[in-house]
């Protein structure tokens, strides 16, 4: 009796119990301070309107996740400050082209905010990833409104227009006929921040440096494309391989930024080591085969969606095959 | 939790991952820069220089293009020496009265003389089928419009004309409106006893309104199908070539199904033939046809048409004689009617002559002049732009006072239209005046 008493006069707190300064919002901070030599690379080659989109992006899709933690009765007590929403936002708009309306924009983000995120329960909890869901919906909805590639450069610096009404003349380019000093700094028509080579790796050092992604994933993906590619050439050009076609595939499509900002997430891919391995194998042969029938982006995006919902089935199956003949607390360190 | 050393670190490293971030992209950009510049000029050389061989080109952006929906970007071409030559257009049109039927075009305009430099449709076929329109207008001057769809007939046909007809030019038009007010013409041409030339159009009694004909081009008379205009033409060169109204196969609906791109009802077509036939034998010419329309107008009205206002500026009386059916109803004994009178016959009751029977066209409205609101609203709307203004000179024979939204004075180049691609023909026509309005508008009307 006067033990039960002593119980409850001490304050019993939940876990986690664990602390470490890698915490949700260091590792979210971690992303946005590594995707800014994208944003850079964007609002250099794009001007006004890629910056508006950046901002644009990144205030609706924090202010969309605010209000639906309220309208959900979710909010906290101010003890956790989440830039998860930020993060999204800025790397919608990274993967968005420079000359993509406000509105489809607007559509990406609440679409990413709303069903893929908050639905599932806000931060930490979204099962795929939701910039990459957004952007794929409205590939998928408004096919043409997710077209507006173009030049980079001072002429249309200034421009704002396409911000209301969007592309007109959007197209998909052939970027065999890049040479590889543009493949590699980005001076082609492509995604705001998704086509500077130079950007995305420089980002991916620091997010290594920081500790804030798995690299099993990206490598597995990385490795995968680079073997499987002739195969695919030849499913989708009807040619083998050829190095100058290798090497603007893998600058230009944006694979080495899904491989380090979408494959590398600690909350959307497998934690286990051969099961992160698989998924990035699986996402790479998805992506190769795709190419050959659907558009660019969406055969970049959709099969890390794909991935993301295999992670958790895929590290469930990894944990049960390394239980055997192992006791618990080993598996959990394996 | 991050202690201020290490919020201090991290905030250190992001700075200056930023700071090289932007000092690699600044001098990526001057490494690349003049490739991607060659490239680029590569690109739209590839592009562009079938319709303007430019050494560069630059696109062009601002506000004005917000107002040309149908254009998709728009380069000025220069040459070695940076001097402006051109401008490239890049465009996809769409037809007024079938937002289904689009085309992809890339047109070539002079940058002094506003002179057609080419013309490509990106569908090669139908690039190939616009041969005959590149040739014709590569050169010439933009605006364009088409000259009046007259056809006349080509050297293979081998069908046996009609009997008995005599030369000369016939016409015949109905004694009443349809429905949205328009009147229903036909006028022939019979050279070296053959049928040379058709044409079927109608012209409405408010002489504000367009002919119909221009009015389907311009998107204010909509008909399910091709333009009124386009099947209009179609079914004058079927019976250039059949030589015969009844060998068009008229069905019981009105419609037939032996000429391609007709769907309309060509009722009032094959009656207004039937009857420029039968003048044609009897050599009752245009001129008397119209000398004996004004005379019926001037005794059953009272007053000539000239005093009343309804003979219009191609010479043709617009008026319906609706309200008095006895002029032309022919009845039988119970008194229902059972045909009805041509002007050659009123003529002749006039005159107090009997002449045989003949032909009597049964004046059905045809589907297409069912009245639509939208329609009537459009007419209405365009009212301003007044209609046929037909002149004396062959070459101005297509003048309506507007096309494309563009006033007919300022057109500059009369094309005929081919004879196998009407459609796209138009789509191409429209390409160029949609490119001389944006040049209006983009040089502040110094075109």
């Amino acid at each position: 009796m006067s033990r039960k008493r002593a119980v409850k006069k001490e304050e019993i707190r939940l876990a986690p119990f664990i602390h470490t300064e890698k915490n949700a919002p260091y590792i979210y901070l971690t992303h946005i301070a590594a995707m800014v030599p994208c944003a850079i690379y964007g609002s250099f080659y794009y001007g006004l309107r890629a910056i508006i989109l950046i901002i644009f992006c990144m205030v609706t899709f924090t202010l969309s996740d605010i209000l639906f933690t309220h309208i959900a009765g979710r909010g906290g007590k101010g003890e956790y400050f989440d830039l998860s929403s930020a993060a999204s936002g800025l790397m919608i708009a990274l993967i968005l082209p420079p000359d993509t309306s406000l509105i489809t924009a607007l559509t990406a983000v609440l679409f990413a905010s709303i069903v893929t995120k908050q639905i599932f329960g806000g931060p930490g909890s979204n099962l795929v990833n939701p910039a990459a869901a957004g952007v794929l919906f409205v590939c998928l909805v408004t096919p043409s409104a997710v077209k507006g590639y173009a030049e980079g450069g001072g002429e249309g610096w200034f421009m704002l227009r396409t911000l209301i009404f969007g592309s007109k003349s959007g197209e998909f380019h052939d970027y065999t006929n890049c040479s590889f000093p543009e493949l590699i700094t980005g001076n082609f028509p492509g995604t705001i921040g998704a086509a500077c080579a130079t950007c995305i790796l420089l980002g991916g050092i620091f997010l290594l440096m920081r500790g804030s992604i798995r690299m099993y994933a990206p490598i597995a993906y990385i490795v995968t494309l680079t073997v499987f590619f002739p195969m695919s050439n030849l499913l989708a050009k009807g040619t083998g391989f050829s190095y100058d076609g290798y090497v603007a595939f893998m600058l230009s499509s944006g694979v080495v930024f899904v491989a380090f900002y979408m494959l590398g997430d600690l909350t959307t891919m497998p934690s286990r080591f051969t099961a992160g391995f698989f998924a990035g194998m699986v996402c790479a042969m998805l992506t190769l085969v795709m190419r050959a029938f659907v558009r660019p982006d969406v055969a970049l995006l959709a099969p890390v969606l794909s991935v993301n919902f295999m992670s958790f089935v895929l590290d469930f199956l990894m944990k049960t095959i390394s239980r055997r003949n192992l006791r618990s607390r080993e598996v959990d360190l394996r | 939790m991050m202690t201020h050393s290490q919020i201090k670190v991290f905030v250190t490293e992001a700075l200056l991952l930023a700071i090289v971030s932007a000092a690699l992209i600044v001098c990526g950009f001057l490494w690349s820069n003049d490739r991607a510049d060659r490239r680029l000029q590569r690109e739209y050389k590839q592009k562009f220089g079938t319709v303007l061989a430019a050494d560069s080109y630059t696109q062009l952006t601002g506000r004005v293009l917000n107002d040309f929906p149908e254009i998709n970007s728009v380069y000025r071409g220069y040459d070695k020496d940076g001097t402006p030559i051109g401008y490239v257009f890049d465009m996809t049109v769409v037809l007024p009265s079938d937002k289904d039927t689009k085309l992809d075009f890339r047109i070539g305009i002079d940058f002094e003389t506003s002179r057609v430099t080419g013309l490509m449709c990106e569908d090669p076929k139908v690039d190939r089928r616009l041969k005959y329109i590149e040739s014709t207008l590569k050169g010439k001057q933009i605006p364009v419009a088409f000259r009046r769809a007259d056809t006349t007939v080509s050297d293979d046909e081998t069908y046996a004309p009609v009997e008995g007809l005599k030369d000369g030019i016939y016409y015949a038009q109905r004694l009443i409106d349809d429905r949205s007010k328009f009147v229903d013409y036909v006028e022939m041409e019979v050279k070296g006893g053959k049928i040379t030339r058709v044409n079927w159009d109608a012209f409405n009694l408010d002489m504000t309104t367009e002919d119909r004909s221009y009015a389907s081009l311009s998107g204010a008379y909509e008909i399910s199908g091709l333009d009124w205009a386009v099947q209009s033409y179609n079914i004058c060169h079927a019976l250039l070539k059949l030589q015969d109204p009844d060998r068009l196969a008229m069905k019981s609906d009105g419609t037939t199904s032996i000429v391609d791109g007709v769907t309309c009802n060509i009722q009032c077509f094959v009656d207004l033939s039937k009857e420029c036939i039968t003048y044609s034998r009897e050599g009752y010419t245009k001129d008397k046809y119209l000398s004996a329309i004004t005379r019926i107008y001037t005794e059953t009205m009272g007053s000539s048409p000239d005093a009343d206002g309804v003979r219009n500026k191609a010479g043709y009386i617009a008026f319906s004689f609706e309200k008095t059916p006895e002029l032309y109803t022919i009845y039988d004994d119970s008194g229902s009617a059972r045909g009805f009178r041509t002007v050659r016959e009123i003529e002749a009751i006039m005159n107090g002559k009997r002449i045989s029977n003949r032909m009597t066209p049964t004046p059905t409205p045809s589907p297409e002049a069912t009245p639509d609101p939208k329609n009537d609203a459009r007419n209405a709307e365009k009212g301003t732009e007044d209609g046929y203004a037909k002149n004396s000179s062959e070459d101005e024979q297509t003048l309506t006072d507007s096309i494309d939204d563009l006033p007919m004075s300022e057109v500059a180049t009369y094309i005929y239209p081919p004879s196998d691609s009407y459609v796209e023909a138009r789509l191409a026509i429209r390409a160029f005046n949609t490119g001389y309005k944006f040049l209006k508008a983009y040089l502040n009307w110094r075109v």
